[in-house]
């Protein structure tokens, strides 16, 4: 294989699942809460610090740094929910939204105030030379981590709400939350969950790409962002089609990359957005009851 | 409304927001230390600052305002200028061009300032240059558009050298890293105008000095990922790489280098990565062209000034830009020295155009400045990590700057 092509693969697979880790964290909160929720990216950032702070400034073990980060995000997550959002159930989406957008940037003012405005830098927790080569395609430590963390969320998630009494007492809560309350489900108990997972993939994903590049409170937002269109091209209520979508559209802004050049590849997420907006709004696997016209 | 309505809006509102950032205006006050030769009680000059305090650069922004502030409070609590303080008015653009504007005429309009410092990116300063033209108040960017500076607009002045001239300096290193035989360079910059800039020249000196260009890529200010880039750069097998990508980029691209198993091939970085990359990339093959102290270290008075200085705010002397902004606290005070009290804008303008400042090492070269060249620097040096001492070391120093 092309050694360009190939390593343009790896580096769809890593971005896809970071993209994927997000989008799903979007799809679980849509599917249990019906709130489409713009603060995936300051979780991200929020994950990224906390993970950073434990590691780098209170010796932490990698795997004790990222139990304890999930942790707190959970909580996080839960505790948005308990205090901000729970007087906002049954409101109009256009508000959950804009009040997630008001959450996005309280979380990062609060990040700032924390941990300061400037950069930080992870070492190498985990070895970025590569590790398993398989032709051209030559995977790191780090790489093999991220795409197998990011499966492994996304898979037990998906099991989880497919499979789980939880699961269907989520979707049952956001299919119609009064007769999900009339069946003896606490709208409040299962909405605080979906915020806690939702907060808790976002920030491994924040995590993820901290340890690739470096920390700053406004830049890691742009992945949150990014991932958007990824959930749109998958299906907003599809976790599978979240991961898909991620895949693809990382996939769509390498090769636009390779073929038209770097300025193309943020340019190529947004058309892919406003195509399949205009084209296929459901997206890939999305339910066809999500578009009410 | 539909659904896909409102999906629709809450993209353009979350994109909206993302772009706006938030409101973070302050004033300077001097600083409450002690001073030895007493605070300063005079009636205060007038000066601005304004950057992006809040966005998406807020932390070398944050960094900038930081290292000018301070300069002005060590100064303002040991004497003043002959007795007089210097009164510092900090605003946040936000790396925006209107509020930038806005900045600019508030400052001069309502605080009748003699100058104006900051400008973190270049937009602001151009927003900001008829404004200082009309007012006749010169304004002190980090980071301006060439067309300002050639022909010389009287106005308008950079603290450092521009990002274009930076292409001998970086040519000439390249020499002195790669002795063999194959000379191959990929090039790699951000999309930006400035960037493209250096790209081109380059583009355009490099097969000068035998450099076959292998591989020209660039890089989105917001980009995430750069495997693509990357491994478009390695097929071209290049003996180096030079360009322009900052701090989270330069550590996404360099890890993504060594993540496809090159991890001896030279990355020579622009004067605009900072520590933050350095150190934490901590990579022997990674260069950084700097022309200003990126961490303070060394012997000599005025490197011990300085780290006195940034010390005394409670600043680290390593920290992000604030050696930018203490060299431009530099160059607004020897000029308001040389102007004497009261200095108006023309007067300071005037006395701008005759800098002549010895650094004693803090920067590459004197700051200087004449009628026909408003950039005050006009060499680089370039950082390396040493692994044996875990800290930054000088690679080459005072290189001289040029595009050609």
């Amino acid at each position: 294989m092309n050694p360009q092509i190939a390593q343009a693969i790896v580096g769809t697979l890593v971005l896809g699942s970071l993209y994927a880790l997000v989008g799903v964290g979007f799809v679980i909160l849509y599917r249990a809460t019906g709130v489409i929720n713009f603060a995936q990216g300051s979780y991200m950032v929020l994950g990224g610090y906390i993970f950073w702070s434990l590691i780098e400034q209170h010796g932490f073990s990698l795997v004790a740094s990222l139990l304890v980060t999930i942790v707190v995000l959970a909580a996080a997550g839960a505790a948005t929910y308990l205090v901000l959002l729970r007087r906002m159930v049954g409101a109009a989406e256009f508000v959950l939204v804009i009040a997630s957008l008001g959450l996005s940037v309280v979380i990062s003012v609060i990040v700032v105030l924390i941990w300061g405005p400037n950069g930080h830098t992870l070492r190498e927790n985990i070895p970025i030379t590569p590790l398993v080569s398989l032709g051209n395609l030559h995977f790191s430590g780090l790489d093999f981590f991220s795409i197998g963390l990011a499966l492994l969320i996304i898979v037990v998630l998906d099991l989880g709400m497919r499979y789980t009494r939880m699961g269907v007492r989520m979707r049952a809560v956001a299919d119609t939350p009064l007769l999900a309350s009339l069946l003896r489900i606490n709208i409040h108990t299962m909405s605080a969950i979906a915020w806690g997972i939702a907060a808790v993939c976002a920030g491994a994903a924040g995590v993820l790409y901290a340890q690739r590049t470096s920390l700053d409170p406004v830049g890691l937002q742009a992945l949150g962002l990014v991932a958007f269109p990824a959930i749109l091209l998958g299906g907003i209520d599809s976790i599978r089609g979240a991961m898909i979508g991620g895949v693809l559209l990382a996939a769509v802004q390498n090769a636009a990359i390779i073929v038209f050049g770097g300025e193309w590849s943020d340019v190529i997420a947004y058309v892919v957005l406003l195509l399949v907006l205009l084209v296929r709004p459901r997206g890939l696997f999305g339910s066809r009851e999500v578009v009410r016209l | 409304m539909t659904r896909r309505h409102m999906v629709a809006i809450g993209a353009l509102a979350a994109l909206a927001i993302a772009a706006c950032g938030s409101s973070n205006d302050s004033s300077g006050s001097p600083a409450a230390s002690a001073a030895a030769n007493g605070p300063a009680t005079g009636t205060p000059y007038q000066v601005g600052f304004t950057s992006d305090l809040s966005a998406q650069f807020a932390a070398n922004g944050t960094g900038l305002r930081n290292g000018f502030q301070a300069y002005f409070d060590y100064l303002n609590n040991h004497g003043g200028i002959s007795n007089h303080p210097v009164n510092v008015t900090v605003l946040d653009d936000a790396a925006k061009t209107d509020r930038a504007l806005a900045n600019v005429t508030q400052l001069v309009t309502s605080n009748s300032v003699s100058a104006i410092a900051g400008f973190l990116v270049s937009n602001g300063c151009g927003a900001a240059a008829p404004v200082a033209k009309t007012n006749k108040v010169p304004i002190l960017c980090n980071a301006v558009s060439g067309d300002l500076l050639s022909p010389v607009q009287p106005y308008v002045y950079t603290s450092r050298g521009l990002q274009v001239d930076e292409a001998r300096p970086m040519l000439d290193l390249a020499k002195k890293l790669v002795t063999g035989s194959s000379k191959n360079m990929a090039v790699i910059t951000l999309a930006s105008a400035a960037s493209a800039s250096l790209r081109d020249a380059l583009k355009a000196a490099g097969p000068k000095d035998g450099w076959t260009i292998v591989a020209d890529q660039s890089v989105p200010l917001t980009a995430s990922d750069v495997s693509a880039q990357t491994s478009t750069v390695l097929k071209g097998k290049p003996d180096v790489v030079v360009g322009a990508l900052h701090d989270p980029l330069a550590i996404l691209f360099m890890r993504t280098l060594a993540s496809q198993g090159a991890t001896n091939i030279p990355f020579i970085d622009y004067d605009g990565a900072t520590l933050t990359a350095l150190g934490g990339l901590k990579n022997p093959s990674y260069y950084m062209a700097s022309s200003i102290t990126v961490d303070g270290n060394g012997s000599g008075a005025a490197l011990q000034h300085y780290r006195d200085v940034i010390k005394a705010d409670s600043f680290d002397p390593s920290g992000p830009f604030l050696n930018v902004g203490y060299v431009q606290g530099v160059i607004i005070g020897e000029a308001l020295k040389a102007c004497g009290f009261p200095c108006s804008g023309a007067q300071l303008q005037a006395k701008l155009d005759k800098l002549n400042v010895d650094t004693g090492g803090i920067t590459s070269g004197p700051l200087t400045f004449s009628a026909t060249d408003h950039e005050a620097l006009h060499a680089v040096s370039f950082y390396t990590w040493d692994s044996a001492t875990n800290a930054p070391k000088v690679a080459a120093a005072n290189l001289k700057g040029g595009s050609n």
